[in-house]
């Protein structure tokens, strides 16, 4: 999970002191080079096989498939569209990254420049833990703990900001199993991994920058803002991206969490409303789906792949960059 | 706010401003705790965390205004984040905390002997026993599966990226590896339904459910072993030449026993991971009360599809067991999580 | 690598420790002593699949287990998977027997027949009665009284306080507080919402826009998966209500209201007002088996109007472990029903539930 200065091993391709390249040197080479070819092929094929999946089902859709936002393939005509789902997944997920994300990077500076060199490696370990947590255990503790726990803190938002649509609650708004609830859940869920990447950049920062910056009597916060932040703004933002292909991604904790629906609502505090995810609704759809509703399912699940794909690919041009540059300085 | 402005203000060597020491912050740190018990034992204002909350609040609103008075803005801004640095470690410990607790909690009650060895075969709607023996079987079989499959290929490749590739492939396996760490789950156990499950009819089982698993490991032990790899010092290698020994020969006699540690350590958090998965099982290996020790045919339970079945069965039966089952799950993956923490300090091979 | 090998050898031992266990880890049967029936007349041995409709699995584990103590070496399993995928788990030959609330459509009814084998077809036969319940979560009140325009408002959102007039209309002299009406609903493709829907929208169209379907487009409200995701759901949100199966709702000890059906009177749900609103319904059977239509809007006084059959899907030749199979479902048509009326369901009306014990019996 880090984006490490890659130090490129010693070239003697010819191995040995004998000139000629060997037969087990041949076989082993073909061996790995089909290895990587295969992993190539995998994902070609991870993508292939969803779209032939896919395109018989959205061409049965009597209606758009990105435009609407009902989804029931199995009725008689088929009507299906990731319209809310898709708006769910970036709503949580943002939820999510603007939760998590100054607290991951608080935490990843607390690491890198606040603890006691001692303890800074056990609690990076420890805040890792987070991420070793299975997330139906997390969805099981944020239905059957913190929702409940939270209706208080949802009902104080409603009375004393509902003024923000946010978090207005409405007439007829209920708390509870909400999409603030579920977005909560998977910040917790992400925080981990954006800590563990912005840490390893912050570290990248050579020692001698912040003591250069200390020596000028800077603070430890001027020091950070002079000597850290530039080097590591681009990785950071990497990190982020990162964090948030991991919210668009995750299942099973927001279905569970979540009351499932499929609004396109910014009230995210009222379980009236709830919402949904492409993810939470192929796992909450997927048993009772009659084969056209299976491959409904499996053309969202395209779309998620597409979009985690595309956010992932640009947050690790943007961390390894980065990572360079820091490295770098 | 523009670096070269920031660096003019810097006082330089010999700054001699008054401070703000430990002690005089825990006295206010006292003073905020001991006005605010008046104030909620006086006011409308109550409950427990509402009082955590607000002393945090309070102690932060004072000491950076004492601060500002004290030491000036550049310091009071420095504690303020100092304080709000504190508090996102706080932010990330105290769920961390509740989730481990509440599920060893609520864990204890149902978990024992008789819940590790039945299954939920034969019961009726109402009864309570039964377990998630079925469900480790489930896990073990598709765990293990899985690793059989991912840790040799993740070899190759890590082997393939370090040693073999060159140009545009390596490259484009390297991106590839890369976004596939990314990949959902439930994406991966989406392509295992549609190519094998459905695709070519092979219907669920748990060799279906590792083929979704290893998608999930592979990025990883490959990342890991790549790692790991590259730190092995060029001497080792030269001096194998040097005795004549091919490339092929050197890799496998010698790079990669000296990354093995590290290469475990990698593989245990790979298994750690997967071990957790719930959306991929779904899709692939289903849901079965009964236990079912093939590894290839037919539907098998593992532990995270228990307890998934188990919530959706919502019933406080339902729920003691499934508490009981992530408890069992969260022993298991902190075990391998450990285990694998703590070869790494054994580990001779650091990059710093 | 001695830690490599210290991690094998734990590795080893848990395999190891698990392998000693060595047992399927079944539950033992135990005589349930409200199963009447004892001796072993119409055993068969080996091991029978079920799955499909929740409405139905409450009775049908009962059976299972029931019938596993009288028959030793019969093992039963059946799967609340939801009708849809019992009917799909039936035709790809996933299970011996497919449970369904919902008759099969041409395309199921194909796939059935053709997992039959040739000259066979899939047939559905009744096994149980149920009724759909409103099961409500509400501090302090014990019994509720609630009319088809009053449950179509609520669930359309035109109603939103449990002291709304028209419910205190339904239930004059009651107490009733001002919570907020949670609706919750089932997201997942259900029987169970097609028999809710029918009824409201046979019995008061002009307020239920909604239309009457296995999954509607629901204007608002909260929702989860399965008929036990939706009892759970509202066991945990106070002013809460739900349709389910009425033994979801005594499975999670909730109270379930009364209906006022088309003939005006008030009707608690339970096996005798079940089996008299099925009394009315329409048998066909012109396809070779028996399917029942039941009259929503019945005007029989004594019949709960939310009732409705669920059905086996099994092949009419060609059942694989045919013996067990018909052994099984006699038992769960004579001996079986006794468990029925503890578990929240009803018997079958006599005269279907003969034919069904007819039909069963030529099953081969």
């Amino acid at each position: 999970m880090t984006a490490s200065t890659e130090r490129p091993p010693p070239d003697l391709s010819g191995g040995g002191l004998g000139a000629t390249r060997r037969v087990g040197d041949r076989v082993f080479a073909a061996l790995t080079t089909g290895a990587g070819v295969l992993v190539l092929a995998l994902i070609v094929a991870i993508g292939a096989f969803l779209l032939t999946k896919a395109i018989p089902a959205v061409q049965k859709d009597s209606t758009n498939f990105f435009t609407t936002k009902l989804w029931q393939p199995d009725n008689d005509p088929s009507v299906f569209g990731i319209a809310a789902l898709v708006f769910g997944t970036l709503l949580s997920s943002i939820i999510a990254l603007v939760v998590a994300g100054p607290i991951a990077i608080g935490i990843a500076l607390y690491i890198s420049d606040y603890a006691p060199r001692r303890l800074a490696t056990p609690i990076g370990y420890l805040v890792d833990l987070l991420a070793a947590v299975p997330s139906v255990v997390y969805g099981l503790w944020g239905l059957l703990f913190l929702a409940p726990h939270s209706d208080k803190f949802q009902q104080f938002l409603s009375d004393h900001f509902g003024f923000i649509p946010l978090f207005d609650l409405g007439k007829n708004g209920v708390v509870g199993r909400s999409m603030m609830i579920a977005s909560l859940v998977l910040a917790i869920m992400i925080l981990p991994i954006v800590a563990a990447i912005s840490r390893e950049i912050f570290l990248q920062v050579p020692q001698a920058n912040r003591e250069a910056a200390l020596a000028l009597g800077a603070t430890k916060l001027e020091m950070i803002r002079l000597a850290v932040l530039p080097y590591s703004k681009s990785g950071v933002v990497g990190a982020l991206m990162l964090g948030l292909g991991r919210a668009l991604g995750e299942t099973i904790a927001v279905a569970l969490v979540l009351s499932l629906s499929y609004s396109t609502s910014f009230h995210i505090i009222d379980a009236n409303v709830g919402g949904n995810t492409i993810a939470a609704n192929i796992a909450s759809q997927y048993q009772a789906a009659e084969p056209l509703g299976q491959r409904a399912l499996i053309a969202s699940g395209l779309v998620l792949f597409v979009i985690t794909f595309a956010v992932n690919a640009l947050a690790r041009y943007v961390v390894t960059r980065s990572g360079k540059r820091a490295a770098a300085v | 706010m523009s670096a070269p402005s920031l660096l003019d203000q810097l006082p330089g060597l010999g700054d001699q401003a008054r401070r703000l020491h430990a002690p005089v912050r825990l006295a206010l740190l006292a003073l905020t705790v001991l006005v605010s018990l008046l104030l909620f034992a006086s006011t409308p204002l109550q409950g427990r965390v509402d009082f955590v909350v607000f002393v945090v609040i309070a102690f932060a609103l004072v000491q950076t205004g004492v601060s500002f008075a004290l030491e000036g803005r550049r310091h009071a801004l420095d504690r303020l984040v100092s304080l709000l640095v504190h508090l996102a470690l706080l932010a990330a410990v105290v769920p961390l905390v509740s989730v481990l607790s509440y599920t060893v909690y609520k864990g204890l009650k149902k978990l024992d002997g008789q819940f590790l060895t039945h299954n939920l075969t034969g019961l009726g709607p109402l009864d309570t026993n039964g377990g998630e023996y079925h469900a480790i079987i489930g896990t073990l079989e598709q765990v293990l599966m899985a690793t059989a499959i991912a840790v040799p290929l993740g070899l190759l490749v890590a082997i393939y990226i370090t040693e073999y590739g060159k140009g545009w492939l390596a490259a484009a396996v390297r991106f590839v590896i890369d976004v596939m760490t990314g990949i959902p789950s439930i994406v991966a156990g989406l392509f295992v339904f549609a190519f094998w499950v459905i695709g070519l009819h092979r219907g669920y089982s748990g060799l279906a459910a590792a083929f979704s698993l290893t998608i999930l490991m592979l990025p990883v032990v490959v990342r890991s072993s790549e790692e790991m790899i590259k730190l092995v010092p060029a001497e080792l290698r030269e001096a194998s030449y040097a005795l004549g020994l091919p490339k092929w020969k050197t890799i496998l006699r010698i790079v990669l026993p000296t990354a093995s540690a590290g290469i475990t350590t990698g593989t245990m958090l790979a298994v750690a991971r997967v071990t957790g998965e719930t959306a991929p099982l779904l899709l692939t290996s289903f849901i079965t009360p009964a236990t079912n020790t093939s590894p290839i045919a037919g539907k098998q339970t593992a532990i995270p599809t228990f307890i998934f079945s188990q919530i959706g069965l919502g019933r406080p039966a339902n729920y003691d067991r499934a508490w009981a089952a992530a408890l069992t799950l969260i022993i298991i993956v902190l075990v391998l999580y450990i285990s694998a923490r703590l070869l790494t300090r054994r580990n001779t091979l650091t990059r710093r | 690598m001695k830690v490599m090998r210290t991690g094998q050898l734990a590795g080893l031992t848990l395999v190891g420790a698990l392998a000693l266990t060595a047992c399927s880890g079944n539950n033992t049967p135990t005589t349930n002593p409200s199963a009447s029936g004892t001796g072993t007349a119409g055993c068969a041995t080996g091991s029978l699949s079920g799955q499909g409709s929740t409405f139905q699995a409450n009775a049908e584990l009962q059976w299972a287990k029931d019938y596993a103590a009288k028959c030793a070496g019969a093992s039963v399993t059946y799967e609340g998977t939801g009708s849809g995928a019992g009917k799909t788990a039936f035709g790809n030959g996933t299970a011996e027997f497919g449970g369904t609330d919902s008759l099969p459509k041409p395309e199921e009814q194909a796939a059935a027949d053709k997992r039959c084998g040739t000259g066979n077809k899939g047939i559905v036969t009744p096994i149980v009665a149920g009724a759909v319940v409103l099961t409500y979560h509400l501090d302090g009140v014990a019994k509720l009284t609630l009319s088809a325009t009053t449950v179509a408002k609520i669930f359309e959102g035109t109603i939103t306080k449990w002291d709304d007039p028209a419910i205190k209309a339904d239930n004059a002299g009651a107490t009733l507080p001002s919570t907020t009406i949670v609706t919750v609903h089932r997201n997942d493709k259900s029987g169970t919402t097609n028999i809710f829907s029918s009824w409201l929208d046979k019995n008061d169209p002009a307020d239920w826009k909604l239309g009457a379907a296995e999954t509607l487009t629901w204007p608002g409200g909260q929702s989860a998966k399965g008929s036990d995701g939706v009892t759970g759901a509202v066991a945990g949100a106070k002013g809460g209500i739900t349709y389910t199966e009425l033994s979801f709702a005594k499975a999670q000890n909730l109270p379930v209201a009364d209906i006022k059906n088309a003939a005006g009177t008030t009707v608690t749900p339970n096996a005798t007002s079940v089996s008299a609103a099925l009394g009315t319904a329409t048998v066909d059977t012109s396809k070779g088996d028996i399917r029942i239509t039941p009259d929503y809007a019945t005007k029989t006084s004594a019949a709960y109007p939310l009732a409705a059959p669920s059905y086996v899907l099994t092949c009419d030749k060609g059942n694989k472990s045919a013996a067990l199979l018909k052994g099984y479902l006699t038992y769960a048509l004579t001996d079986g029903t006794a468990v029925l009326d503890g578990l929240g369901y009803a018997p079958l009306p006599d005269a279907i539930a003969t034919q069904a014990k007819t039909q069963v019996a030529t099953l081969s």
